[in-house]
């Protein structure tokens, strides 16, 4: 019999983008707010921290599921995300 | 909730896992074995039918209005064309005087304001409201009549709006309307106010259709389509739907500011005063941007289709594919300044936005490669639509590369404003929307014509469009590199640009031909139809090739794959005879079956209205208010505008029928209430989203604010007496008091029965509360000493003040419709979704007037 | 009348080669004469290849997919296909080419050490005024539509606008900036070799936005220095301009009889003086003291005319003081066709002594 639930979980992967949205978002205003300064890259620098521990928990959590490609997939695509607005700060 | 037993609460354990209490062992029961009573096709046929001749302007059927809608939206891209091949004429040599400057300018500008805003996205909303409720099984969408009110709003005033080229008034400041050259002081007449007002309610329908689309994928899915289930075009319209009511909100203020700064001399984007051109190009790209993949995701979403019907085999990855609409969704939110490279932002900031282009291009890549494993997996079979698809796959991915140079800080300062991104804009476009669009004709042709179109012409009408494209754009590139900016009417003679530009001429023309061809075959072939169509030419798997009429299908279906019409081949027979879900009218109305968001349980059935010339009426009517607007006829301005308010409530009236019966059986033994109010209630969900809309402009005016500030400090005053901030903040907080004890009242009361003059007064106290709460606050800043035209400050306290104002206005004319409405005895316990909407709506105001007399009250603080 | 005053001036003109030094083949995007080009260009042919080879990859994989052997099919045919095609290739592409690029933004954005040569170019709908500023930032020259920079130094460009939004390009030394109101952009350029390039506003500013050009003109160290030695921001005392006191009375009739340039440049002068130029020229050392539209102390020693679109010479200067809205439609500046063919001469005469 077919099942009629739906086995997919979503919500990681939008809550990783979501991480990904905040961190792009905070550090855009911090190079916005001290054009130039060192802070701006702190910033930046210093919200990747968390934004990259916040993927690790996603990606523990994931892990539970039967179905762990598309969450998976979903954080890896946030992550880099993550990763590509840190460069910036770093080399930029 | 109503009190009856919820359908299928006896098995608590299967309940356990389902998401509304509904047991899905009762999905055994499909397809059911009893013979059907006569007479119900003739019933649902009755019920459904439509009004001829004149009475056609009256329709709210989905097979009509999205058949208007597509085809009106045809219209502007022929409109449009011929403007661009006007513009490539005059660019086939150099110092042409055949359209002279000021022609051309308007010419540009009107190109690509008609195709993004008049061709783009409503060609994309215009598919989904033909092609949704087909493909989720649904008998209409949920709002009939706001399709309808879209529609014909955006035909009447889209049209007017055109016509404004053949006068010379078209606006003439390019699509993306920078100030200050669109200022009032360097563009003096009314042209630049046409581009305001006109695209300001075409904004406004498209996020009314975006409303009706959220709540139909969510809502109005066929039972068992479980998220996972949904077609892919269907996932497309979601994230497209949720991407227009946070991006539009953005370009609304837009238009709105400038063309206060333009009326009234508020001077948002003038230097001089405390305001910055840049905010503009902050908010404008701020939707301008996620436009671009607004336009692209549902596109997408017919190419992930249509490539599984072409390769016959299921779409590979498609939750992969998913999970790139969604992140595209989001990372599209990220790429906005990259508009902006060479406006001298600070550096770390352009690598932000940098860093965010290249992420966007991932999920882009991995629809790719989904669309190449699936023609891998399947076996293609040659057709128009295949043609297409492939073709579109190869303009897509150059166009995309392109976009990824241009991603990078240091090219994009060569290639900027350059006839490079002419070519790189352009590829993306053809390819990501434009031939999936030909594509999905062609394949959905069968669903509205009696005849197949033709697949000898469909052929070259792809090779012509295809090396056309190819012949007009390639070259661009090369121009672009050569030093030719855009937008210019002509260049000068004797640098090398004369063939390269000569080129693209007759390549437009190529391109032209396979247009005119198409348009050759659709005289010759398309006949519109809504029962005796030409069918599943192509062979495709989702719901929307079930035998239909205007009620859509007989029976709703139980959907147990991705492709139902692939795995159950006697699936047709068993919805034709009524063996699935609400085989009959179950009211002898309008009505359709709402499920849950997630897994598609049954809930409710809704009833529909029908037929009506208010939706048509007050779409003329808001047309008529914007237009008369631009063109300064205040008086028949004002008059259209009550009109229109007139003709929008004369509508809802009859929209919240209280009727007697309050459950039905929905075959299978499974009976549901008919119509709720509440979480579960689709009016609800639409009320949510016209709250995340107003929350994204206010957000956006906060953002001006707080940006303007960080521009221009020195022109901020001190804001007034805190002790004034706190007693608006109570009246506010009183309101919002009063707006819940009104709902408090009307539930209490015992069912059925009046509730007295109680929740109406509550809500009108709660209304008048928001008008004197904004008087105040817009009395104090004057008091203060604050002018709206003195400064950004003044400019963008007033924005916010006026927007309060209009919301409180608003709310006053909600909770008056309510009072008319208790009056006629129309309010009974122990709910109304009327009051609930108007209650909530008020609620919502008093915290958005909450927020802005804090943040603008309490920061900078002076 | 544009085409035809086109041809006659650019056949009858020496300095034709303004021309073919002017944007066009090659293209100056890929045809770097300074430092702030050259990477990019690098950076260009790099993108170029990958996205060659990228569409390459993409159309083999369309073909093998749609007319491949089974085997090949099958390969391809899977979820792997997208996370190699889709996430790890361009993951790792996408990377490189992201650091590349800001290294490269970086490197291209650091700032100019104090002392650097500076001149201040503001946009007007539709030309360029250029300012050479001294090491106090006070302003030691003005010219318009030209700008002159010594090969083998970075210059800082401070680049502002008067009215709408535009934007300040020469391809073959940098990438473009914008010029917005309000704001001030600082944009480096640099020539390692002496040369004449193209330059245009890229931002559309309305009406003639097509034809506003300028020209960048790069010299060896020593002939800029000689360059610019001969002009000086300083207006000439009183005594010594040209012809002091009250403006003499008009003489139509004696333009066209006297034999001398000297004589018919008096005559133009006066009518520059009176016809309306002066309202909106100025001319150092004269009583034209005008804001409005270009600069024309030097007006006789520029490349060309009307921002960039013509040569400038005798004959291109009559056609434009004539008949400009013809030529340039929709500029400041009124067609001055009341005047007479003798008296436009002897503006253009004059004119072209103002070197």
């Amino acid at each position: 019999m077919a099942d009629y639930r739906n086995d997919i979980d979503w919500l990681t992967p939008a809550l990783a983008l979501g991480v990904w949205a905040a961190h792009f978002s905070l550090s855009w205003a911090g190079s916005s707010i001290f054009p130039g300064q060192v802070a701006a890259r702190v910033v930046g620098i210093g919200l990747a921290l968390p934004a990259l521990f916040a993927m690790a928990w996603l990606w523990r959590r994931a892990g539970a599921g039967p179905m762990r490609s598309v969450p998976r997939l979903g954080i890896a695509i946030a992550a880099t995300g993550v990763v590509f607005t840190v460069l910036p700060a770093l080399f930029g | 909730m109503s009190d009856a037993p919820r359908p299928g609460t006896r098995d608590v354990m299967a309940g356990r896992r389902s998401e509304t209490g509904f047991d899905h062992a009762l999905y055994a029961r499909f397809p059911t074995q009893e013979p059907r009573p006569d007479g119900e096709v003739e019933e649902l046929e009755k019920i459904w039918d439509n009004p001829r001749g004149w009475g056609l302007l009256t329709v709210v059927n989905n097979n009509y209005i999205g058949f208007f809608y597509v085809a009106t939206a045809f219209l502007f891209f022929l409109l449009a064309g011929v403007l661009a091949l006007g513009m490539r004429i005059q660019l086939a040599a150099p110092m042409q005087d055949l359209l002279p400057q000021d022609t051309y300018n308007q010419f540009f500008t009107m190109h690509g304001t008609v195709m993004m805003f008049l061709f783009a996205v409503p060609m994309v909303e215009a598919i989904g409201v033909m092609l949704l409720p087909q493909m989720l099984a649904a008998r209409d969408l949920p709002f009939p009549r706001l399709s309808a009110y879209a529609f014909w709003a955006y035909c009447v005033g889209g049209l007017c709006f055109f016509a404004s080229i053949f006068v010379g008034l078209a606006p003439d400041g390019g699509w993306f309307m920078y100030p200050p050259l669109t200022s009032i002081a360097y563009s003096p007449e009314i042209n630049t106010d046409f581009w305001l007002l006109g695209i300001g309610f075409i904004e406004i329908s498209a996020i009314a259709g975006a409303i009706e689309i959220i709540v139909g994928v969510l809502r109005t899915r066929a039972p068992g389509m479980t998220l996972d289930r949904m077609p892919m075009f269907a996932w497309a319209m979601l994230v497209f739907a949720v991407m227009i009511v946070v991006a539009f909100p953005s370009v609304i203020l837009g238009t709105l500011l400038l063309e206060l700064e333009r009326a009234f001399n508020w001077p948002f984007f003038d230097p001089t005063r405390g305001g910055d051109p840049l905010l503009w190009q902050h908010l404008f790209w701020f939707f301008g941007h996620p436009e671009v993949y607004i336009i692209f995701l549902p596109a997408a979403g017919l190419m992930s289709m249509m490539v599984a019907t072409v390769a016959r085999t299921p779409l590979v990855g498609y939750r992969l594919n998913v999970l790139a609409l969604v992140a595209t969704g989001f990372i599209s939110f990220g790429v906005w300044a990259h508009h902006m490279f060479a406006t001298g932002m600070p550096r770390v900031s352009t690598g932000y936005f940098s860093a965010a282009s290249m992420a966007v291009s991932l999920p882009a890549g991995i629809q790719v490669f989904c669309w190449i494993a699936t023609l891998a997996a399947g076996r293609i079979r040659w057709s128009t639509p295949a043609l297409f698809v492939v073709g579109s796959i190869v303009v897509f991915v150059m166009g995309g590369l392109t976009g990824v140079m241009v991603g990078m800080v240091p090219f994009d300062w060569q290639a900027h404003d350059s006839y490079f991104i002419v070519a790189h804009l352009h590829y993306v476009l053809l390819g990501g929307m434009v031939f999936p669009m030909f594509a999905a004709f062609y394949y959905w042709n069968g669903m509205t014509s009696k005849n197949a179109l033709s697949e000898r012409r469909g052929k070259w009408v792809f090779w012509l469009m295809f090396t056309g494209l190819h012949i007009t754009f390639l070259p661009m590139h090369l121009t672009g590199f050569m030093g030719m900016p855009r937008r210019v009417y002509t260049y000068l003679p004797g640098r090398g640009l004369e063939w390269l530009n000569l080129v693209s001429t007759i390549g437009a023309f190529v391109l032209a031909a396979g247009v005119c061809l198409f348009l050759y075959d659709l005289v010759r072939r398309f006949r519109f139809t809504t029962d005796e169509d030409a069918g599943n030419v192509y062979g495709g798997g989702t719901l929307e090739w079930l035998p239909t009429g205007m009620y859509s299908t007989r029976s709703i279906p139980l959907v147990k794959s991705r492709e139902p019409m692939w795995d159950d081949p006697e699936l047709g027979d068993d919805v034709a005879a009524g063996r699935y879900f609400l085989p009959n009218s179950a009211t002898g109305l309008r009505e359709t079956l709402i499920t849950s968001p997630i897994n598609a349980e049954p809930q409710y059935i809704q009833l529909m209205p029908g037929p009506s010339a208010w939706p048509v009426a007050s779409a003329v009517f808001t047309a008529g208010f914007f237009l008369a607007l631009t063109v300064q006829a205040y008086v028949f301005s004002a008059v259209s505008g009550v009109l229109a308010v007139a003709c929008i409530l004369r509508w809802l009236w009859e929209t919240d029928r209280p009727i007697e019966q309050d459950h039905a059986d929905i075959g299978g033994g499974i009976t549901v209430p008919i119509a709720i109010t509440g979480p579960s209630s689709h009016g609800w969900w639409a009320l949510n989203t016209v709250m995340v809309v107003m929350g994204m402009i206010v957000f956006m005016a906060l953002f001006s604010y707080l940006y303007l500030f960080g521009i221009n400090p020195e022109f901020w005053i001190a804001p007034p007496d805190v002790l004034q901030t706190a007693g608006i903040v109570v009246l506010l907080v009183a309101a919002f008091a009063a707006a819940w004890l009104s709902r408090r009242i009307l539930a209490a009361k015992a069912r059925g029965e009046f509730p007295g003059q109680g929740p109406w007064l509550m809500a009108v106290i709660a209304a008048a509360l928001l008008c004197v709460a904004g008087w105040w606050d817009w009395t104090g800043w004057r008091g203060a000493g604050l002018d709206p035209s003195a400064s950004g400050q003044g400019a963008t306290v007033f924005g916010l003040l006026a927007f309060q104002a209009c919301s409180a206005g608003i709310a006053a004319i909600m909770a008056l419709y309510l009072g008319y409405r208790s009056g006629r005895g129309l309010l009974v316990a122990p709910s109304s979704v009327t009051l609930d909407i108007v209650v909530r709506f008020i609620g919502y105001a008093a915290v958005q007037g909450l927020v802005i007399a804090l943040v603008v009250r309490l920061f900078p603080g002076g | 009348m544009w085409r035809h005053i086109f041809m006659v001036s650019t056949m009858n003109s020496s300095t034709t080669d303004v021309f073919d030094a002017w944007w066009g083949w090659p293209p100056p995007v890929l045809d770097p004469a300074g430092p702030y080009a050259d990477n990019v260009v690098v950076l260009a042919w790099a993108l170029f290849a990958m996205g060659v080879i990228v569409t390459g990859i993409v159309v083999v994989a369309l073909y093998v997919a749609i007319r491949g052997p089974a085997r090949w099919k099958a390969k391809l045919g899977g979820e792997r296909l997208v996370w190699i095609g889709g996430v790890a290739f361009p993951g790792v592409v996408l990377t490189c080419l992201l650091v590349w690029g800001l290294w490269l933004t970086s490197s291209l954005t650091q700032p100019m050490p104090d002392g650097a040569m500076r001149v201040r170019v503001t946009g007007y709908m539709w030309w360029f005024d250029v300012e050479y500023l001294g090491p106090d930032g006070d302003v030691i020259m003005r010219d318009a539509n030209e700008l002159h920079i010594p090969v083998g130094q970075p210059v800082v460009v401070e680049l502002q606008s008067e009215d709408v939004i535009h934007s300040f390009w020469v391809p073959n030394l940098s990438g473009k900036e914008d010029m917005i109101p309000g704001r001030t952009n600082e944009l480096v350029i640099e020539a390692d070799r002496p040369g004449r390039f193209g330059g245009v506003c890229a931002e559309y500013c309305g009406g003639p936005h097509a034809l506003m050009g300028f020209v960048a003109v790069a010299h060896e160290q020593a002939d800029w220095a000689a360059w610019l030695a001969g002009r000086s921001m300083t207006p000439p005392a009183i005594a010594e301009q040209d012809v002091p006191g009250t403006v003499p009375a008009l003489r139509p009739a004696a333009a066209a009889d006297a034999a001398d340039d000297a004589a018919i440049a008096a005559n133009g002068r006066t009518l520059f003086m009176e016809s309306g130029c002066a309202a909106c020229h100025r001319v150092a050392g004269t009583e034209a003291n005008g804001i409005a539209g270009p600069d024309l102390t030097h007006v006789g020693s520029r490349l060309t005319l009307g921002a960039g679109i013509l040569p400038n010479n005798r004959g291109t200067m009559i056609g434009w003081i004539g008949d400009s809205q013809s030529i340039k439609p929709g500029n400041r500046m009124p067609s001055y066709d009341m005047l007479s063919a003798d008296e436009l001469t002897a503006i253009a005469i004059w004119l072209e002594q103002q070197r």
